[in-house]
């Protein structure tokens, strides 16, 4: 067992786990935000895909230890004071989802590409969103989605 | 046809709890003193089981239950009439994953372990992996006890097609080979059971059909009444047809009955992948003749399905692969055949489609076929067979709204036909491929195949609803609300759904068969019409008045004389007058004119409304690598009146898309074991965001009098037609006609290869 420390969706969270804990897993059954799914296991689905330290991550992919200090943002991690993020809203807007199994991985790829390049091009965010699976949309309204996100978004920062 | 909420994209209803995380789905769930459980599969594709030994898994410290067929009620079931399959395996195993046992153990790791204990003696038996092998006279059983491989097998002639054939002017045969796909939706299969000691059960499941089958079927199993089984349906993280028959669910009881705790089951990924039924493969020979205008005259048709080693539902698919495209045009004489085929590989079965997707692939190359030889077009020859309104086709459907022939024509504008086929190119084509579909599918359950809803209206004026059909993610949450919300005359933010809890619902089927928005949207139509009826009676009482002189408007109830009350204040004096009862009604809904096909002759209208659709494929070959892009994609539909355009259109990209992974990608692989070696997302390819062409949806204008305000249902037609539309473009584009899915780079590559080495010895 090793006692971790870590800060998720910016609160400062302890816990003690076995080291071969991955970090879905502490996510999940240990600090209950299951708003970040569980896929495959194997880095293939990108359905667990969070943020640690401002990066796209497959949290299955991860041990839990390796997160030791740094800084998680989930899914739940989205929304601030009741307020949607312009990625949500746009999801909302467009029906970027159907089942919803995908959405988390889907839009935290997508907040880690805003994050480092406010105007992507279609391609650009095609390629960003291209290790997250979605079995239901066809993907068309996502890409739809993230653009008009992005817009919001530039459009609050001026 | 549309108003104010007709063909309005409100977003989904349940979308807020999808954006935010707090969906729960059934991997989510988790109980009090929860234990984890886990199956221990066969390693052999076919081997008697000699011995089972479970004593050192039981004294793993951490483990509470172990389990085998001996703890099940001992009885054979199926979804078809074949009851060919325990829960676990007794006898023999019969695929690599047939469920042998389980464990439950307080937690994953510990449970997979005792599964490494448990000591299972095998004599490996010979095993059949194709349909060739199967078929061999002297090939090995994969059921002792029958006389063949054979599982199914239909036979039926329509109109007189020994003479039809004198009178055709031209004639084609071709054989077809479909591949295996599975519906590999994200979430994997997991449910959570928990049985307490008078065996009452609650099941917490990602499940298609919460309040129908499963119920039943948990209750042979197991033994335990069926008034005991309590099902929640959590928001399903895809379906697709596989999350209509789902092993876990009964498993998951068996563990928690014998452990009296809650256990929890998820499939890993190449477990779901491995060891869940994929699309039915087929082989498919059809030989198809026209008169010289392009009418068919004659079709006859060999289907060989692979059944996998268990008949799941297969049987009802391959009757589907062989009817359902048979009124898509107005065939009169058919003769057709089909065969279903025991394997010692994975059951094959539901999938989006239904078998449809196989037999319209074959039909809809062979058309082409036709129209060459003829000197047609492709669009020229499908117009003039097309199914029109008032048809009763070759098997006594009732075809009703029917705007096939408006799809094709505007399928055609849309792409750009005429323009691409005038300024052809080598390497680049354009296709079509088009299909009917149903909306509920009477060939699967006797009784009947209806409905149920059920509205409360609470003393704020807000509705809750719950559907015995359920959500699976598709939309169906968001068009209930808006159905009820224009019919009670409240706004649709004032609809809440409720998830289905089968102690709390009617019956329900559950959703499949494109069945929703036609019968689950009739009976939440039926609830509320008499919710507003309700509403109008107490509220024309109050103004003092006749019922008739009542309106409601957006939450507002009005009357002669000046009258104006909230929905809220009379649905709360309404409770009250009433010793405190709801406003509360139940609605439903049986198709009228729907009957259960023959079981000998198929002859029967099997549902109240068909779905017709038109596609377009346009694709890019390069002729070095045989890499096939789809470049640009068409998908024109006729679902009646279109209730919400934006999830519409969902529904149409996302099935183009999965067509598009049956068509291009997606494949099962096996060693000679027959182990499937492709058990990953690595290696069993999905389309992701860099392989997907700009899709555009369309609708036909149209309205269907059977359907709630018009609609018709649209799930399943979406992938029917996109293999044959691909295939279609690809012999536009190179000449070639693909005939075996999928159409990987490597497979276009070689069949580029032998046309030219054909040529080069035909020229030589």
């Amino acid at each position: 067992m090793k006692k971790i420390g870590l800060y998720v969706n910016e609160q400062y969270r302890e816990a003690e786990i076995e080291e071969s804990l991955r970090l879905v897993d502490l996510l999940r059954d240990e600090l209950h935000l299951t708003g970040t799914k569980l896929g495959c296991g194997e880095g293939e689905c990108g359905a667990c895909t969070v943020l640690l330290d401002g990066k796209a991550v497959s949290s299955c992919l991860i041990l839990a230890c390796h997160a030791d200090g740094g800084h998680v943002m989930t899914v739940e991690g989205l929304e601030k004071d009741g307020k949607l993020h312009p990625l949500q809203e746009a999801f909302l807007e467009f029906g970027a989802f159907q089942c919803g199994f995908c959405t988390p991985g889907m839009l935290m790829s997508a907040y880690a590409l805003l994050l480092h390049n406010p105007d992507p091009s279609d391609e650009e965010i095609k390629l960003a969103l291209s290790g997250n699976l979605c079995r239901c949309t066809g993907y068309q309204k996502i890409i739809d989605a993230v653009r008009k996100a992005a817009a919001m978004m530039r459009a609050e920062q001026a | 046809m549309c108003d104010e909420i007709y063909g309005h994209n409100i977003p989904m209803v349940d979308g807020y709890e999808k954006v935010t995380g707090r969906a729960i789905y059934a991997t989510d769930v988790m109980l009090p003193d929860m234990l984890y459980g886990k199956i221990l599969r066969s390693p052999y594709a076919h081997a008697r089981i000699l011995s089972i030994d479970t004593s050192a898994a039981e004294a793993l410290p951490g483990v509470v239950a172990v389990v085998t067929n001996a703890d099940t009620a001992r009885r054979k079931f199926s979804s078809s009439p074949y009851l060919d399959q325990y829960l676990f395996a007794e006898d023999e195993v019969r695929f690599i994953g047939d469920e042998v046992a389980a464990v439950a153990a307080t937690d994953l790791r510990t449970a997979e372990e005792a599964c490494a204990l448990i000591k299972v003696e095998y004599e490996p038996l010979p095993a059949v992996f194709s349909i060739e092998e199967a078929m061999q006279p002297d090939a090995p059983l994969v059921h002792t006890e029958l006389s063949s491989n054979i599982a199914h097998e239909i036979h039926y002639d329509r109109g007189d097609i020994d003479s039809a054939w004198k009178d055709c002017a031209v004639v084609v045969e071709e054989t077809f080979q479909t591949s295996s796909h599975h519906p590999a939706y994200i979430e994997p299969q997991a449910a959570v059971a928990s049985v307490d000691w008078d065996d009452n059960v609650e099941v917490f499941a990602g499940t298609q059909c919460p309040a129908g089958a499963p119920r039943e079927r948990a209750s042979e199993i197991t033994g335990i009444p069926i008034s005991k089984i309590r099902i929640h349906q959590t928001f399903v993280g895809g379906g697709f047809g596989g999350k209509v028959w789902q092993h876990i669910i009964h498993v998951a009881i068996v563990l928690s009955k014998k452990a009296r705790k809650p256990v929890k089951v998820v499939y890993e990924r190449a477990e779901d992948l491995s060891c869940t039924p994929p699309r039915v493969p087929m082989k498919l020979t059809l030989k198809m003749g026209a008169d010289k205008e392009g009418h068919i005259l004659a079709k006859e048709t060999l289907i060989e399905a692979e059944n996998g080693a268990y008949t799941i539902n297969a049987s009802v698919v391959v009757d589907t692969t062989a009817t359902r495209v048979e009124s898509l045009y107005r065939f009169k004489n058919i003769r057709d055949t089909a065969r279903l085929i025991y394997t010692n590989k994975v059951p094959t079965g539901t999938f989006r489609g239904f078998g449809n997707p196989q037999g319209t692939f074959m039909v809809e190359c062979v058309m082409d076929m036709l129209a060459e030889k003829l000197g047609m077009d492709p669009t020229q020859i499908r117009l003039i067979n097309a199914s029109q309104p008032g048809d009763v086709t070759a098997h006594e459907w009732k075809i009703g709204s029917c705007e096939l022939s408006q799809c094709i024509h505007k399928a055609a504008a849309l792409s750009g036909w005429e323009e691409k086929k005038r300024n052809k190119r080598y390497g680049h084509g354009i296709g079509m491929g088009c299909c009917i579909h149903v909306n509920g599918n009477r060939s699967v359950f006797p009784a009947f195949d209806g409905s149920t809803a059920t509205i409360r209206m609470n003393e704020n004026g807000k509705a809750e609803l719950m559907c015995a059909d359920g959500d699976i993610g598709q939309g169906a949450s968001t068009v209930f609300a808006m159905i009820a919300a224009k019919t009670i005359g409240i706004p649709a933010r004032d609809v809440r759904i409720l998830r289905v809890d089968s102690a709390q619902s009617g019956f329900g089927f559950g959703a499949f068969a494109s069945r929703i928005t036609l019968n689950a949207g009739n009976a939440v139509l039926d609830a509320a019409q008499k919710v507003h009826m309700c509403l109008c009676e107490t509220a024309a009482k109050r103004a003092g008045c006749e019922v008739e002189a009542v309106r409601i408007e957006n939450g507002l109830i009005y009357a002669p004389g000046g009258y104006e009350e909230s929905v809220a204040e009379v649905s709360k004096q309404y409770m009250y007058s009433r010793g405190g009862i709801y406003l509360k009604q139940e609605g439903s809904f049986m198709p009228s004119g729907v009957r259960m096909a023959d079981k000998k002759t198929k002859l029967g209208n099997i549902s109240a409304a068909y779905s017709f659709a038109s596609h377009v494929a346009e694709v890019d070959i390069d002729l070095e690598t045989g890499k096939l892009s789809v470049v640009n994609y068409v998908g024109v539909h006729d679902t009646g009146n279109v209730i919400n355009p934006m999830l519409a259109e969902g529904q149409i990209e996302g099935g183009v898309v999965q067509g598009l992974g049956y068509a291009i990608y997606e494949d099962y692989y096996f060693d000679k074991d027959g182990r499937m070696l492709n058990t990953s997302f690595l290696d069993y390819k999905l389309p992701t965001t860099m392989d997907i062409p700009p899709i555009h949806s369309a609708f036909a204008q149209s309205f269907e009098q059977n359907g709630p305000y018009g609609a018709k249902g649209l799930g399943e037609p979406t992938i029917v037609p996109v293999a044959a539309a691909v295939a279609n473009a690809i012999y536009d584009a190179i000449g070639v006609r693909i005939t075996d899915m999928p159409f990987t780079p490597e497979h276009v590559w070689r069949v580029i290869k032998e046309e030219a080495a054909k040529k080069e010895a035909h020229n030589g």
